[in-house]
């Protein structure tokens, strides 16, 4: 059971920005993890990742087809980045590759 | 002893036809001679000479003098100040000439025809529209080696010539005038008849003939090269495209004298063409009006030229600046203009065609749906029905606006009756005008104002006194009592015509019950006399007052016991109200009719009137905002009456709200401490308005025919467009290929989803079709597609709760269940549902 924070966001950000999201909680919930995904779409940052939530996350991932916001509260964390379309039609190969590779971050687990 | 008077030429696009026509008319009425001086680079003109006047190439703010010397001058002195002062601020504020588009280079050109095996050639876009046909190339120069010789023996037979020739050409012209259709074709024919009787032209062509010995041909494109180079060399785009016009006059006169050699005369087309050509006589465009002429295309740039007004008015689409359309484009070929992108099409395959035919037909469908308003009965959505009537200036106008649907005339303004003549109209004259508006209008009403001369309205007929301040001075019914003939022979006319229709007859400027009465008084006197006479009139015809000047404002009571109805003509009364002259540039800006005081003062006038009982309409400009319409619905008025062509549009907006909804804006807008308060609010209702369902059973299709992604994605685009939901559907198409480029929007399970963000959606949407037979989309999953969905965005981002609503559904999307039901949704009305079910 990890620990996961995601950012979503896409170019047009109306539409595969949420889909991602909804895959990987989906499959966060199927395989049994705990996740929390911002989202950065149209309708500007969504659910923001806190310090706190930072803090006890043990993974990331960045499913994105744009920059992401940001990006620096990450660093030093096992990170994982993928397409928006990866992590639609492939999450449990996101989470696969996320548990096997992804820089790990000094301390964790 | 001689006149002069120094001034500072007001209108904004310079001394051209307009003015210039008017300095003609006003010198034309007196007997003393007028020299127009431009101090700026010192061209004189002779005022009786439109060409004249054109040709001196008088910019706004030249330093200008005017020279009046004659038994009249002190008169005419006094006219020609009002004029400047008053008169050419008209061409200013009047709409005279269409407004220049800026060139549309930044056209989208549509998918359709952006591909490698479709021709087509870019040029401007002059006269929106599609038009399909063969080409007609008229070719250029006509009369090659039959060019007579430049100077000729036999100056006798040239000097008869030229006579016939501009004898021929004006009766034409005249003939032309007599069987026009339109005001403007009125107006070009008039400008042309007034060109070719030009002395100085006259004289110009003659001198070459009788002086330097050329044949009339080299003589007549002489003076015609010499007053258009005056014009063209003008800095001013007006100017230059008038030189077209005497080009063209020029033109007609030579082939009166050569006969067939002009290539544009005696043109007949025997099936639906286009005709391209160097530039068109606008004679060539009145005289195939309706004979096959589907489209022009003309090599020449100008869009502002007399041709261009005619097609515009005619509704044939054109394209101008295409320089080898002549050259390039084989006479009898099939092609397709695109009067709206500026493009011509050679060879279209069926793809192109296909594309253009389904404009053809969205555009007609665009007109339908407006034609649909055009008849019904302007009713809020909760019941309350307000009458919609125009105002016009003309009784030409009236059967247009009936035919746009207006339920009455609110305003027929008599000034266009008196002006511009040398003589005050007889009764008889007026008599037949408001008759003719009487018959047009059957049953419904018909308000008849009387004449508001003074001011800003000089009527050269009367001679009315220079004032300092005629906005405040002697006008309208103010002068009734020195001119008691004047208004006696009106008031006659429009009591006869009463016999014939609904007539109502209206005061301007009234500002006490005592000119009402008065004017009862003589309105009694002269039914008394047709009486006497046995001519018939209406006997309870009904009287009443406009609201312009505030005063009225306190005695609505008193003068309720003495009219039948009133009419607020808020441009007036406004001005009056705010102490704003509209016009001054430097104070103009504090004109403004929502001004929250303004706002509260209405409501008084309103209410005032309501309480007595009375009637009351509006007639000024406020009723043509459509942003500022929901207060005025708001306000309780029983009428609005607005220009001719716009009915139908505010009918549509009338049965769009509820009363009680623009009732409460009015409240919170009236209590709004300024301005910026009230147009805040005023957006805010006008943006929520807009806002419809995000998707609705008219932007669903099953079943769709579409077998490739484009046409897939063409139809989604005009399901949007066709519902009114997007400004530009091309811009759309191209924002929607932009973001389809970057990564297929296949998502699996046999769905896609184009989507796009762009400022040309009106409303945010989404569109759905679901495919007969499947679709290649290049899906990640190499499956084929059966339903594609559309999400369209606007830009604003006004819409949060859309793109929430647009957000879970694409997370819906990955839920299997939700796609189950979505694909065994059978009807559109289930699919709404199951969308909307999940979406809220």
């Amino acid at each position: 059971m990890a620990t996961i924070i995601a950012v979503t966001s896409c170019a047009t950000g109306i539409a595969h920005t949420y889909m991602a999201a909804e895959q990987l909680e989906r499959t966060a919930k199927k395989l049994g993890h705990s996740i929390k995904v911002e989202t950065q779409g149209a309708m500007g940052v969504e659910n923001e990742c806190t310090e706190n939530d930072i803090r006890d996350a043990q993974y990331v991932i960045l499913a994105t087809g744009i920059p992401v916001f940001g990006m620096d509260r990450f660093k030093d964390m096992r990170t994982i980045e993928v397409n928006v379309q990866d992590a639609i039609r492939d999450p449990e190969g996101v989470f696969r590759r996320l548990l096997e590779g992804g820089t790990a971050r000094a301390g964790h687990g | 002893m001689a006149k002069s008077i120094r001034f500072k030429f007001p209108v904004n696009v310079g001394l051209h036809a307009r003015p210039a026509s008017m300095l003609q008319d006003l010198a034309g009425l007196y007997l003393s001679e007028f020299t127009f001086i431009n101090e700026r680079n010192g061209r004189k003109a002779d005022p009786k000479s439109i060409v004249q006047l054109i040709s001196s190439d008088t910019k706004k703010d030249d330093l200008c003098v005017m020279e009046i010397k004659g038994d009249d001058e002190e008169t005419a002195l006094g006219a020609f100040e009002k004029l400047i002062t008053s008169g050419l601020h008209k061409c200013n504020e009047e709409d005279s000439e269409p407004v220049v588009r800026p060139a549309l280079d930044s056209v989208v050109i549509p998918r359709a025809i952006a591909s490698k095996e479709v021709t087509y050639q870019k040029g401007k876009s002059a006269v929106r529209g599609i038009a399909f046909g063969k080409a007609f190339v008229v070719t250029a120069g006509g009369a090659g080696s039959d060019k007579p010789p430049l100077f000729s023996k036999d100056v006798g037979l040239e000097w008869r010539l030229i006579n016939e020739a501009v004898s021929a050409v004006t009766n034409r012209l005249k003939t032309d005038l007599a069987s026009s259709k339109s005001e403007v074709e009125s107006k070009i024919t008039k400008a042309h008849l007034s060109i070719i009787s030009d002395p100085v032209f006259n004289d110009k062509i003659r001198g070459f003939i009788k002086r330097d010995s050329l044949t009339a041909y080299h003589a007549v494109k002489k003076t015609g090269a010499y007053f258009a180079e005056t014009l063209q060399a003008s800095e001013n785009i007006y100017l230059r495209e008038r030189a077209l016009d005497l080009m063209a006059l020029s033109e007609r006169i030579l082939d009166a004298i050569y006969g067939t050699k002009e290539e544009t005369r005696g043109i007949s087309l025997s099936e639906p063409s286009i005709i391209i050509a160097k530039n068109l006589p606008p004679s060539v465009v009145i005289s195939l009006r309706g004979k096959n002429l589907t489209g022009i295309v003309l090599e020449d740039g100008g869009i502002t030229s007399h041709t261009i007004i005619l097609a515009r008015s005619f509704g044939i689409p054109t394209v101008v600046n295409l320089s080898e359309a002549g050259r390039t484009i084989e006479n009898g070929a099939e092609i397709i203009l695109d009067g709206t992108r500026g493009l011509v099409i050679e060879k279209p395959d069926q793809k192109v065609k296909g594309f253009y035919l389904a404009e053809l037909r969205k555009e007609e469908e665009k007109m339908n749906a407006m034609e649909k308003f055009v008849h019904i009965t302007p009713t809020t959505k909760d019941g309350k029905v307000i009458e919609v009537g125009a105002n016009i200036s003309t009784s030409e106008e009236a059967e247009s606006a009936f035919r746009q649907g207006a339920l009455g005339i609110g305003l027929f303004r008599t000034e266009m009756l008196f002006v511009n003549r040398r003589y005050l109209p007889t009764e008889d004259e007026q008599f037949e005008a408001y008759v003719k508006v009487a018959k047009a209008a059957g049953a419904r009403p018909v308000i008849i104002r009387t004449l508001d001369a003074g001011g800003d309205k000089p009527i050269p007929s009367l001679t009315l006194p220079t004032e300092e301040n005629p906005f405040l001075g002697y006008r309208a019914v103010r002068i009734y009592g020195d001119h008691k003939e004047l208004i006696r022979t009106q008031l006659r006319a429009i009591l006869r015509a009463s016999a014939f229709g609904n007539i109502k007859i209206m005061f301007p400027m009234i500002s006490c019950v005592e000119e009402v009465r008065d004017l009862k008084t003589l309105i009694s006197k002269i039914k008394s006399e047709l009486t006497r006479q046995g001519i018939p009139y209406k006997e309870d015809i009904e009287t009443g007052i406009m609201i312009e000047i505030p005063a009225t404002a306190f005695i609505i009571d008193e003068l309720s016991s003495e009219v039948d109805f009133f009419s607020i003509g808020t441009n007036d009364l406004a001005q009056y109200f705010l102490a704003v002259d509209r016009n001054n540039k430097k104070v103009g800006h504090l004109y403004n009719t929502i001004h929250p005081s303004f706002l509260r003062f209405l409501k008084k006038i309103v209410e005032e009137i309501h309480n007595c009982g009375k009637w009351v309409g509006l007639c000024g400009e406020m009723g043509g905002s459509i942003k500022q319409l929901p207060l005025l619905i708001g306000l309780g008025l029983d009428e609005i009456s607005v220009q001719p062509n716009m009915p139908p549009l505010i009918k549509k907006y009338i049965a769009s709200v509820s009363r009680a909804d623009c009732e409460t804006l009015f409240e919170e807008a009236a209590a709004k401490p300024d301005i910026k308060g009230v147009d805040s609010i005023l957006t805010q209702f006008e943006y929520d308005l807009k806002r419809g369902d995000i998707i609705t059973k008219e932007l669903i299709k099953i079943g769709s025919t579409a077998r490739t992604k484009e046409e897939a994605i063409r139809e989604l685009v005009d399901i949007l467009d066709m519902s009114g939901r997007l400004e530009d559907a091309g811009e759309v198409e191209d924002a929607i290929w932009r973001r389809e480029n970057v990564h297929p929007t296949g998502i699996g399970f046999g769905m896609a989803i184009p989507h796009c963000k762009s400022s040309s959606v009106k409303q945010s949407s989404i569109a759905l079709i679901k495919f007969k037979e499947p679709i290649e989309w290049k899906s990640f999953d190499g499956q084929q597609v059966n339903m594609a969905f559309l999400f369209a965005v606007d830009a604003a981002g006004y819409e949060k709760d859309h793109l929430k609503t647009l957000a879970r559904f694409a997370r819906g999307l990955m839920s299997e269940e939700f796609r189950g039901r979505l694909a065994s949704a059978e009807h559109e009305d289930r699919l709404v549902d199951v969308i909307r079910e999940f979406a809220n």
